[in-house]
């Protein structure tokens, strides 16, 4: 899919994306000459279809992980060992959000190219995810 | 309304996603993670319930007892039974520094989606179906095969046996496996399994992968005291269906209660010595004999 910008008749650029909320991908382009701008915006059925393809509007800039669409889609997180100390660590973490805070933490740890999850990027996951172990 | 004077392909690029380049470089991941892998045997049957399964995992564990490297994948997303076959439950697929690390057993690298479970009886989170978006399940399955495909550390692999889901429809692998491909079709010796293969085999044929031969599973009950076979077969079923078709049969596989008993505890019959064991020898040496 091309956006054309019909008072110039050119190539609109992708200028950013955001989402999925609530299921929906909003996508900006913009025509670099007279400023004109549209977004796209997915139904969920249009968002899973772009996840399922596992490509990323907006273009990569940094290459997908080890099994990226795979884990998105089974919702099984990434696969990807903890040490001890880190299992521990997460035992702070209340019972009941317990798997989901350990599937952000792995895929904190993925994107920074860790193979095992340690205590520091435990840390670092309670950081970002505000109060945390 | 007027209508713009350029039309799609006179826009050079795509505005910045390049999905076609993304494309390319998934394209590329795979054809980089193949190179390892010499042969990749499909096991298909069309219909559910032939022994696909059953005959991928015990073929597999002879050509590891050959003493080649083989992988096994099941692309069974849904009813996943491969890796259980083996006896390689409660094991979970890692991440190591070359790929996604597959689980070892019998001397056989796994790769299911069975290791991917949090738990044994765990549904996976299929998507699509709450989007009543038929086409976004298809597009999905094609993905994850193509990652478990290119993101399994496989490393150097003689042979790659993978467990296709039941049915025809093929579109969900990649199209470049084709010249790597040999399709081991399974089917029951009677004229309702051998409808469905002429069926799965034209597919196949026009998707480029290379038809070896029919596996009749079920084929003879082996009699536990003289050892002579018990027919369960319609010969004369198979032998036109070979002939129509123009593929050899390359085995014929027993009904033993060891092939069984071996799936529900994980240790494929094969690995004791027995009728299972002599009709799958002869079912990997006819497959070698084909591929030549």
């Amino acid at each position: 899919m091309k956006f054309l910008c019909m008072a110039c008749e050119e190539a609109m650029s992708f200028e950013d994306a955001a989402g999925p909320n609530e299921g929906s991908v909003t996508v900006v382009f913009r025509c670099k000459h007279c400023g004109a701008g549209v977004a796209l915006l997915t139904n969920p059925a249009e968002t899973r279809l772009i996840q399922a393809l596992g490509v990323k509007v907006g273009g990569r800039t940094v290459e997908p992980g080890a099994f990226e669409t795979t884990g998105a889609l089974l919702g099984t997180g990434t696969a990807i060992s903890w040490t001890s100390e880190a299992e521990e660590r997460l035992k702070r973490v209340p019972e009941f959000v317990r798997p989901m805070v350990r599937a952000a933490i792995e895929r904190l740890a993925v994107t920074k190219g860790a193979t095992e999850v340690t205590v520091e990027h435990v840390v670092a996951a309670g950081h970002s995810l505000g109060p945390g172990p | 309304m007027t209508l713009p004077s350029k039309g799609y392909s006179s826009l050079h690029g795509d505005g910045g996603s390049d999905i076609a380049g993304q494309v390319r470089e998934q394209q590329a991941r795979l054809a980089a993670r193949l190179e390892g892998i010499d042969q990749i045997l499909l096991t298909a049957g069309g219909k559910g319930g032939v022994g696909k399964s059953t005959v991928a995992t015990n073929l597999a564990v002879t050509l590891a007892r050959a003493g080649t490297q083989v992988g096994l994948l099941d692309a069974d997303l849904e009813g996943a039974t491969a890796a259980r076959m083996l006896g390689a439950t409660g094991m979970h697929a890692r991440l190591g520094s070359g790929g996604v690390l597959p689980a070892e057993v019998h001397g056989i690298r796994v790769m299911s989606s069975d290791l991917l479970r949090p738990g044994e009886l765990t549904p996976l989170n299929w998507p699509g179906l709450e989007d009543g978006a038929p086409v976004v399940g298809s597009a999905a399955r094609a993905t994850i095969v193509r990652e478990f495909l290119a993101d399994t550390a496989w490393g150097k692999l003689d042979h790659l046996v993978v467990d296709l889901p039941p049915g025809i429809d093929l579109s969900f692998l990649p199209a470049c496996l084709g010249p790597q491909a040999g399709m081991v079709v399974v089917t029951l010796p009677n004229t309702v399994s051998l409808r469905v293969v002429s069926r799965a085999t034209t597919v196949a044929s026009a998707a480029g992968i290379r038809v070896l031969g029919l596996a009749v599973n079920m084929a003879y009950v082996p009699c536990e005291h003289c050892g002579n076979r018990i027919s369960l077969s319609d010969n004369g079923a198979v032998n036109t269906a070979s002939e129509l078709l123009g593929l050899p049969v390359l085995a014929t596989l027993p009904w033993d209660a060891a092939v069984a008993a071996g799936a529900e505890l994980g240790v494929p019959a094969v690995l004791h010595e027995g009728a299972a064991n002599h009709a799958y020898a002869t079912l990997a040496s006819r497959i070698m004999e084909v591929l030549g």
